[in-house]
């Protein structure tokens, strides 16, 4: 038997290379690293190699010196971990499988005045085995109501619900919070200031906004605050679209839609069950569209700690185009404002986003 | 933070009728999870351990 | 049908039952809470025709139970005793109590085997008892690496256990289950600990039986998930963190420890099996350590073990796994 030690990448660390450079994501530890292509290739190809062995292929001493500073950080970070060579290859790579128990696993649910039918919405998407819910209130949001739809909620026993509601001067939030325990996050929409605060163990984020995030035309916002570096992400990432996959979305006038920012309808709640709804040709059509087919993402490092939008393109016509609202460039690994971007200016006239901002 | 329980405080007198490991035994502060434990009927649980799936449905800002 | 045993707590029994949900499966599930009685049992022209308890009041009849999952827990049926007194005599009432309570412990039994072997299932009740000291002795009869354990009651064996050659340094645990309970608010568990010789100097001469274990130096740790023959493992590396030298449930949330997947050596899976079949379990999760020279270490099999904390970084889906076998 040899005693060689060999260094091995714990496969609890996933990565992904880009054009320019590649990404170390840590999900066990929530973290993520960008790292130079040349180290990338040492630590992917998985040769058998001893620290020692790796250096001395180095061409000159410099050369070797970024090299031992790059392997320190690999083990400062237990990012790498040295193995007895005979037992190297009983480490296996994590098998990239992606499935939830769930036809819908999530949903955003936009409410009117009388919210007439929420019960049977929730109760359906209950069946269909959703797990996450975002619940919009686009009309005022007097308490009563509010409750009103809060029991409804409880009544049904859901897991998850991020709620965005009006600001209303007269509300208790933080006691709302405390009693539905449920609550993943609500967020206070034209509220008199920006604020978030953390509620129930940190469970649950209370956020305040001056804007009225109710509005879809806010969302899709591509920004490192929103990155995930998270296994099950991953693994959808490699396969699905990380955004609509298994989602749906119910608009305030009780049509079914992929999310309420694109437009098709495939029904109407108050003439088919959301079963009939998926079960339309298109409906899956965005499920699986992943990063590795989207122009510019497909060459970005950052593609699989990254959630996608195919409701907002930098090209509308092209539904393999870029997310619009994404100001990340991977071929000089630089953001910008997209907003400001003045390539993209008449799209987003196009899109209606420059009347809301 | 851990640390080694006290039998001096007298919380167990004879250690004589005790195993030898019980002066090392670990005490720590209880912590009381804040969310939760929730009725769940439909998995028949009193106290339902939701197990997160989304961070984010969508992203708006 | 799906039946099955868990107890209310229990997460992993929900995440199970979302996928029996997602494969349209239905499933009835008892709790150690949930009160169970006995009803009927009918033999008829040679033959098992019935077999009914009730849960909380509704009758279930076992016969129509298709696959069966023992989780956890137990059935709690103690609540159909007759709890009042039966006699003035209290010698008759104890004799009769014990009477009382063999006759339907007799009939509970059979429940018990009558789900193990006549359904599809994971695991049952009577063999998922922790008879560790049985298991270690059955692990040296399976071809495994065990440390040196003494199990004593007096501080001169324990002296002669230490100062043999090469042992090193030594580790104590409980014999049967981990123990824990709260005063105070504090939580007191008695988790893995080392054993120092002032420790030994300072113990008292004579103690309540204890186990002492050479302390095994590891490269990582390993949890193996053992169910109908697959064999889904992890290794959990958190020597990298002193503070989890001895035991990886004592937490460090700081820095946590790196879990990865890891497939036995044909060799180890083989034991495994063996080891399984021996004493009858169908499902449990082994504690191994590997050492730095490339020994695999049996510690323990726990037959009720928290499987998600192996499925979830090794993204192995075992609780799709079990719902698919229970769906079969
Ligand atoms: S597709 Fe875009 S707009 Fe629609 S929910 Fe996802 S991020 Fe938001
Ligand atoms: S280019 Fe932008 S949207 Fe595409 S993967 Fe990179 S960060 Fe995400």
């Amino acid at each position: 038997m040899s005693d060689k030690i060999v260094f091995r990448l714990f496969s609890s660390c996933l990565l992904t290379a880009g054009s320019t450079r590649a990404l170390i994501c840590d999900p066990q530890r929530g973290n993520y690293y960008t790292i130079p292509l040349s180290l990338y290739s040492i630590i992917a190809e998985q040769k058998k190699a001893s620290i020692e062995e790796t250096l001395a292929i180095c061409e000159d001493q410099e050369e070797a010196e970024i090299l031992k500073s790059y392997f320190n950080f690999l083990l400062e970070h237990e990012l790498i971990f040295l193995c007895r060579e005979d037992l190297a290859d009983n480490f296996t790579p994590i098998k990239y499988e992606f499935d939830v128990p769930a036809i819908i696993a999530n949903a955003i649910v936009q409410i009117g005045k009388k919210a007439e039918y929420l019960v049977d919405t929730l109760a359906q998407l209950k069946l269909l085995g959703c797990q996450a819910f975002e619940l919009v209130v686009m009309t005022d949001c007097p308490l009563s109501f509010l409750s009103h739809i809060l029991e409804l909620c409880k009544g049904q026993e859901l897991d998850e619900v991020n709620l965005y509601i009006p600001f209303n001067p007269e509300t208790d939030y933080e006691a709302l919070i405390e009693e539905y325990c449920f609550l993943s996050s609500v967020t206070i929409c034209n509220a008199p200031t920006n604020e978030e605060i953390f509620l129930n163990g940190d469970s649950c984020t209370l956020r305040f906004s001056t804007k009225d995030l109710r509005d879809h035309r806010h969302c899709g916002i591509i920004a490192e605050k929103y990155f995930i570096p998270d296994l099950v992400h991953h693994s959808e990432s490699l396969q699905h679209n990380t955004c609509l996959n298994r989602k749906i979305a119910i608009d305030v006038n009780g049509n079914i839609k992929n999310c309420p920012s694109l437009n098709e309808s495939f029904g109407n709640i108050k003439d088919i069950t959301l079963e009939e709804a998926i079960c339309q040709p298109h409906f899956k059509k965005y499920w699986n569209i992943n990063k590795d087919q989207i122009e510019v993402c497909k060459d970005c490092e950052f593609r699989h700690v990254c959630t996608d939008c195919r409701a907002y393109l930098e090209d509308p016509s092209n539904v393999y185009s870029k997310p619009l609202k994404c100001g990340y460039d991977p071929y000089t690994c630089t953001w910008e404002d997209w907003s400001k971007n003045p390539l993209k200016e008449n799209i987003i006239i196009q899109y209606g986003i420059h009347s809301i901002e | 933070m851990n640390n080694k329980m006290h039998l001096k405080e007298g919380l167990l007198i004879n250690t004589e009728s005790l195993p030898f490991s019980v002066r090392l035994w670990t005490a720590t502060s209880v912590q009381i999870p804040f969310k939760g434990p929730r009725e769940v009927k439909s998995f028949g649980t009193r106290e339902y351990k939701y197990k997160k799936y989304y961070k984010y449905i969508s992203r708006r800002g | 049908m799906v039946l099955i045993l868990s107890e209310h707590q229990d997460a992993s029994t929900v995440e199970v039952l979302k996928w029996l949900n997602h494969f349209g499966i239905t499933w009835i599930r008892i709790n150690e809470d949930d009160e169970v009685r006995f009803d009927c049992l009918e033999f008829a022209g040679n033959q098992l025709a019935g077999l009914v308890i009730t849960i909380n009041g509704k009758p279930l009849n076992l016969v129509e139970v298709k696959s069966y999952w023992y989780r956890r827990g137990w059935l709690h049926y103690g609540a159909q005793y007759i709890s009042g007194k039966i006699s003035n005599h209290s010698l008759v009432n104890e004799n009769m109590h014990q009477y009382l309570q063999e006759e339907l412990d007799n009939v509970m039994e059979f429940v018990h085997r009558y789900l193990q072997s006549e359904k599809q299932c994971i695991n049952s009740y009577l063999s998922a008892k922790n008879n560790k000291t049985y298991y270690h002795y059955v692990a040296s009869k399976a071809g495994f690496d065990l440390p040196d354990t003494l199990i004593a009651t007096q501080k001169k064996d324990l002296e002669r256990f230490s100062d043999e050659s090469g042992r090193g340094s030594l580790i104590t645990k409980s014999i049967n289950e981990m123990f824990s309970f709260t005063h105070d608010g504090k939580c007191y568990r008695n988790l893995t600990n080392e054993v120092r010789q002032s420790d030994i100097q300072e113990g008292n001469k004579v103690f309540y039986p204890t186990l002492f274990q050479t302390y095994v130096e590891k490269f990582f740790e390993l949890r193996v998930f053992y169910i109908l023959g697959e064999i889904y493992s992890m290794a959990i590396f958190s020597q990298l963190n002193a503070k989890t030298q001895f035991d990886f449930r004592n937490y460090d949330h700081e820095y946590s420890n790196r879990n990865v997947p890891f497939i036995l050596p044909a060799s180890i899976a083989q034991k495994v099996k063996v080891f399984m079949a021996e004493i009858d379990l169908n499902c449990g999760s082994l504690d191994m350590i590997v050492t730095a020279d490339g020994r695999f270490v049996f510690l323990e099999v726990n037959p009720v073990g928290q499987f998600g904390m192996v499925s979830n970084p090794c993204n192995y889906y075992l609780e799709k796994r079990i719902a698919e076998i229970l769906s079969q």
